[in-house]
């Protein structure tokens, strides 16, 4: 039996794990403000919020429910529309805003908008007007076109901090993120007891163990829903999404250890990440959208072996290495993430393995991440790439390029890195090594452009490449 | 006036932004089943033999329906209707109905039918489809001839591939039966429309079908037509003696009810040094079906919109075995506008002359076709407004001479002009003594506002509050409205939301004027104001009475008039359009073919404005579905199956909100006389009509790339 707060009540169901929260809600519950434009996580119109408690305080993000299993639902808060509309029939900040600034025409996708305005005004981060527009980034609209929305989304960032277009770190704001919510009006009351009661849900609920009955894994969900909803309904999957020792971000003196559950947006937030890469957000905004951020694990990008997973290029890039612990055995093994693929979605690892540990060593000193695809934002790549170096003394001791959408499988760039380690930090030993790029792609021509394409997307992110790292340092 | 021109909001809004409107399938029906349609694997042949015993034996499953158990429809109409026969005439066509107790269920069942076909080969690429003439206008002069004899000759051809409309909101729907009376909530742009086409399906009275959708999740012309799941669905909750619902999945909105087709164009252009246009021959293949001749026109296009006596457009369609295509917003125009528009561009550049410059020398004053005035057209004043806004003067000639750092810079213009339409519509007003009015009327809003600009017509010439007026649309029981398509709602509903309220004040003057010593007395009622529940002389505001009083002293606690208004007589010795310039600026990073459009300025003349707030907004939806059409959509077929590849939103690209930069939208004053009473010509299609060609002219001039087949991607400017 699962439990979780839907808006203003528990609830407790015996219905399968692998049902979506979208049609646990829509169809169980007869919420029907969540609406349902793709059931892919392409549009945004399903977005829930949806609140859980870590170290002691609830913070809540933005999901797609569509892609949600309730599952990933246990334990936790889920607000839909209807548990943000204000008792009185009145209207709450962001609905306001958008009625004002005429930001609903057909309204279908109106919900969704609203969900993801509040879940910003929830949510810690930056603020600024650009944060603000990326809260929106993964709702579509086909009526609007924005210009209205965008309005509406700066209304909001100005009365939630009285300050856009310029940054004000989320800490500076006095008060918690959900009292001045509900000051605002942003949230109904009942918000403020949310937090004691997911306490008392965790603490009956956590003498239940994980029932391990097959050797099916599920993470946040982001690609298994969207391959195969049907069959993950009632497959059984166990999900590795909450298990908070799956869900770490680790400093050590020389190397970074992470939990294969940490998703993007975790990233994002994290203060090591920041400091370690400080093009961070502009880097991570190229991926997906703001509810998928909050959803796509690490593992589950790396697993899927999708040939242009961004996180995967990523981590390639970095050296990264993978703890594979075979979840009946015990037994645990370490790898490097480029040896994790063998062939077009063929891996490494037995289906009784997870991953368990991602590491990376901290000793790079220039780093890069690129990114086309046909649509800018929100799609998939066309070639993604990224590349760390670790120079001293103007000699390049180890470089690492991978790439993606140019292979069956993401690329650690063998040749290209082996060659420029060891020589001079330079445009020449660039110029040089974009040559041999060439020889180590295979790219096919598909819906995302044509070989050619690719490979002149393969030199000219390269070049980007050069010329970002030297303007670093 | 006192409300109309004035910015409101949404009188719908509150209900759009707490999830409370209901769209079609969120009505409460109790004991509902599911349908789900199972989609034919082959694009052409014949069902061999079907199983659907499998599907049938899931838990929940209530019957599966195919072609040899469906009911047949008695339309002669040649729409298609699903599971009459066992040909198949497109991939994905309908082979049967599943019906289960959850949708879960009923798709779960869906996946386990199984046919085997006789299996024929497609054609469903329209360069190799037979194709047909299809009707178009007389030749104006002598084209060919004319072209010939131009000193400056151009030719050049465009394709355009298939689109979807994608509203947000998939198409679904609730059907029930009650004795002979159907009832069915189904996404609709046109109530009525559909309520003609089920009675004729089951050969009953139209007055025992009712059809409502008072929300509809944006359509665009995707639910004009009822399609094959509206005649499916009713008929089948008549066979299981059960309400019946049905939701298309996004995939499924790929190939349940039409496309933009796709078109292959040809413009060939005489001119004479100086830029005067001799002769245009714009011919045009669009793509239809093998089971309906679907036509769109899209190379009419030009043919008022500039002075040039020898125009020549010849129009086929080619059979595929697609399903058939249907209008998608501004059907015809914007394919035949980025022909053309391009094309212009194209020889203004041939004769190095500033492309705004060459449309001023070739712009028409009278309608070229008749030599009929046109209504009003204020076209020129948009291309000064816009290209004042826009900077258009500091524009350099040549391709390739701006630049922002690594961006190549391109600034590009294009015209785009729309019918202004009007159709027979009737609304009926109850306005009661207390200053509340009831509207009502079967039109449809489907997104652009049509809720608060009626709203808005009607508080004006009612004299009260916009808050007092209740209007209500989307559900056939209410007085005829034409289809909410074209562009011509808020000038048919309109104009007659004008004509019952001054009716309703016509009847209330009559009544005061009863008592002979009415303050109105002698008054004619254009003598007389109604506002704020008085009626008064706007020569002497003192003599008033209530309307109230009015009613009270005649016995009645309501007034209810019903009006029709019909396009006016006076309108045919004119040419009714509106028209726009938009005017665009994209960036183009030189290494990697990445378009950004940075700035667009849309100036447009079309007529008065009701709500400038709503108008706007439909403006700028209209500037980025342009920009979608320009750089990003395209219904992907793999002609070896005849199936459609991209359907899905994360193949099939609309815009979203980072690839939208700067928008300007502005309206011309535009005064029409001649129009309507109200001077309404539409604009929900007209905003996109020029947008693409403009796009492309844009990234011509960035770059000296010129594309002609949509959409430009990256991999066509490296
Ligand atoms: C709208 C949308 C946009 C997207 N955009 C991008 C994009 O821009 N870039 C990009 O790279 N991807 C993108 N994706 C893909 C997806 O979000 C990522 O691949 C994501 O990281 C997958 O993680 P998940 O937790 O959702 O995986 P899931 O779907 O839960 O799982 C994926 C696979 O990983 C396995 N798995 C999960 N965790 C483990 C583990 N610990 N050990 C072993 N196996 C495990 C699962 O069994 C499954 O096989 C997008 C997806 C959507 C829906
Ligand atoms: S329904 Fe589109 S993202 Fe969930
Ligand atoms: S208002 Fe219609 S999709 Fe946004």
């Amino acid at each position: 039996m699962l439990r979780f707060i839907l808006n203003n009540q528990t609830v407790e169901t015996d219905l399968p794990s692998g049902m979506t929260v979208l049609d646990f809600v829509r169809y169980h519950k007869n919420l029907k403000g969540t609406k349902i434009g793709c059931r892919e996580g392409d549009c945004g119109a399903c977005t829930v919020l949806v609140g859980e408690l870590t170290d002691g305080e609830v913070g809540y993000r933005s999901m797609t429910s569509c892609l949600m299993p309730l599952a990933n639902a246990a334990g936790k808060h889920i607000v839909t529309i209807e548990g943000i509309n204000p008792a009185d029939g009145g209207l709450t900040p962001a609905q306001t805003a958008l009625v004002d600034e005429s930001g609903t025409q057909c309204g279908f996708c109106t919900v969704g908008f609203v969900m993801s305005l509040t879940g910003y005004s929830l949510s810690g981060g930056e603020r600024s007007g650009e944060t603000a527009l990326s809260a929106i980034d993964g709702n579509i609209c086909r009526c609007t076109g924005y210009k209205s929305i965008e309005r509406a989304a700066k209304r909001i960032c100005d009365l939630q901090f009285a300050i856009c277009n310029s940054t004000i770190s989320a800490a500076e704001v006095a008060g918690s993120q959900i009292d001045q919510a509900i000051s605002t009006g942003t949230v109904p009351n009942y918000f403020e007891s949310i937090g004691e009661r997911l306490r008392m849900l965790f603490t009956e609920d956590s003498n239940r163990k994980l029932k391990i009955e097959n050797r099916k894994w599920m993470a946040g969900g982001t690609d298994l829903y969207v391959q195969k909803h049907e069959e993950m309904v009632h497959a059984g999957a166990v999900s590795l999404f909450d298990d908070p020792s799956l869900r770490f971000i680790n400093e050590t003196a020389d190397s970074v250890e992470i939990g294969p559950s940490v998703v993007v947006t975790d990233l994002l937030e994290s203060e090591v990440f920041n400091r370690l890469f400080p093009d961070l957000y502009r880097h991570l905004k190229l991926v997906s959208s703001t509810p998928i951020r909050n959803m796509a694990t690490l593992a589950g990008n790396f697993v899927n072996a999708s040939p242009i997973g961004d996180m995967t290029a990523w981590f390639i890039a970095l050296g990264a290495r993978i703890e594979l612990r075979d979840q009946f055995s015990g037994d645990e093994r370490t790898i490097a993430l480029a040896d994790l693929y063998l062939g077009y979605k063929t891996l490494d690892r037995r289906d009784s393995e997870i991953i368990s540990k991602i590491t990376f060593g901290k000793d790079f000193t220039h780093f890069n991440f690129e990114k086309v695809s046909k649509r800018t934002y929100l799609d998939i790549a066309s070639v993604n790439t990224a590349i760390s170096l670790k120079v001293s003394d103007g000699m390049i001791e180890r470089a690492l390029v991978s790439m993606g959408g140019v292979a069956p499988t993401p690329l650690l760039l063998r040749k290209t890195s082996e060659f420029m380690t060891g020589r001079p930090f330079g445009h020449e030993t660039f110029a040089a090594a974009e040559l041999l790029i060439q020889d180590e792609i295979v790219p096919i021509s598909d819906v995302r452009g044509s070989a050619e394409y690719k490979r002149l997307l393969a030199r000219q992110l390269f070049r980007a490449h050069g010329l970002a790292v030297s303007s670093e340092q | 006036m006192k409300y109309i021109g004035k910015a409101m909001s949404r009188v719908d809004g509150v209900a759009k932004v707490t999830g409370k409107a209901k769209y079609a399938s969120e009505f409460d029906v109790k004991n509902v089943a599911y349908g789900y349609v199972a989609q034919s694997r082959i694009a052409k042949g014949r069902i061999k033999s079907i199983d659907v015993s499998e599907a049938e034996r899931q838990s929940g499953v209530v019957k599966v329906f195919t072609h040899l158990n469906a009911p047949k429809t008695k339309s002669s109409d040649d729409d298609f209707f699903a599971l009459q026969s066992d040909k198949i005439v497109f991939s994905d066509q309908p082979i049967a109905f599943v019906v289960a107790e959850s949708l879960e269920q009923a798709r779960f069942a869906a996946r386990l039918v199984k046919a085997e076909y006789e299996e024929e080969k497609p054609t469903s690429d329209p360069r190799s489809a037979p194709t047909v003439d299809s009707r178009s206008p007389k030749m104006r002069g002598d084209a060919p001839a004319a072209l010939a004899a131009s000193p400056v000759k151009f030719e050049a051809e465009y394709t355009i591939p298939i689109e979807h409309h994608n509203p947000m909101e998939p198409h679904a729907g609730i059907a029930f039966w009650e004795g002979e009376k159907l009832t069915i909530f189904i996404k609709s742009q046109g109530v009525q429309a559909f309520q003609g086409h089920l009675a004729k399906c089951f050969d009953i009275k139209p007055e025992n079908v009712r059809v409502v959708s008072p929300f509809v999740g944006g359509a665009f012309g995707a639910a004009l037509n009822p399609h094959y799941i509206t005649f499916l669905t009713a008929s089948i909750a008549r066979e299981i003696k059960r309400p019946l619902k049905f939701n298309y999945t996004r995939r499924q909105m790929f190939t349940g009810h039409g496309y933009r087709p796709y078109t292959w164009q040809k413009v060939s252009i005489g001119a004479e040094k100086d830029g005067k246009l001799r002769s245009v021959i714009h011919e045009a293949v669009g793509n239809t079906s093998t089971i309906e001749n679907f036509t769109e026109s899209p190379n009419g296009f030009g043919r008022t919109l500039y002075e040039c006596p020898n125009y020549h457009t010849p129009y086929k369609i080619a059979k595929t075995d697609l399903p058939t295509p249907t209008w998608m917003r501004a059907p015809g125009a914007v394919t035949g506008a980025f022909a053309l528009e391009s094309a212009i561009d194209e020889v203004a550049y041939q004769l190095k002359i500033d492309p705004v410059e060459f449309r001023l020398i070739n712009y028409s004053e009278k309608d070229p076709e008749t030599g009929r005035p046109f209504s009003s057209k204020a076209l020129r004043e948009a291309f000064k407004q816009g290209a004042a806004k826009f900077g258009w003067e500091k524009r350099k000639l040549e391709p390739r001479s701006m630049r922002d750092g690594n961006w190549l810079v391109g600034w590009g213009v294009a015209v785009g002009t729309w019918g202004a339409g009007q159709a027979p519509a009737t609304v009926r007003i109850a306005l009661s003594a207390d200053g509340n009015a009831r509207v009502g009327s079967a039109t449809a809003d489907i997104g652009p506002g049509t809720y608060t600009v009626i709203t808005i017509i009607a508080a004006e010439f009612l004299g009260v509050d916009p808050a007092k007026v209740k209007f209500e649309l989307g559900d056939s029981d209410l007085p005829n409205a034409p289809m909410q398509g074209g562009s011509i709602t808020t000038a048919s509903v309109g104009t007659a939301a004008q004509g019952a309220a001054m009716a309703i004040k016509t009847k209330l003057v009559g009544l005061a004027q009863k008592d002979a010593n009415s303050p109105l007395a002698g008054a004619s009622v254009d003598d007389v104001e109604m506002a704020d529940g008085t009626l008064s002389l706007k020569s002497n505001a003192a003599k008033k009475v209530a309307v109230a009083d009015v009613m009270k002293a005649n016995g009645m606690t309501e007034i209810v008039e019903t009006f029709t208004s019909t396009p006016n007589a006076e309108r045919r010795n004119y040419r009714t359009q509106a028209h726009g310039a938009q005017f665009v600026e994209v960036k183009v990073d030189e290494d990697l073919g990445i378009i950004k459009v940075t700035r667009v300025v849309e100036a447009t003349a079309c007529g008065r404005i009701i709500n400038p707030k709503a108008s706007h907004s439909q403006e700028m939806g209209g500037v980025v579905w342009g920009i979608g059409m320009a750089l990003q959509e395209e219904t992907a077929v793999d002609h070896r199956y005849g199936r459609m590849m991209t359907t899905n939103f994360a193949t099939y690209h609309i815009p979203v909100n980072a690839d939208v930069q700067s928008v300007e939208t502005a309206f011309v004053d535009e005064e029409d006389k001649i129009v309507n009473p109200l001077g309404i010509k539409g604009m929900g299609e007209l905003c996109l009509v020029g947008i693409p060609a403009a796009i492309a002219n844009a990234v011509f001039h960035a770059t000296g790339k010129r594309v002609r087949d949509l959409p430009i991607t990256l991999d066509k400017l490296i």
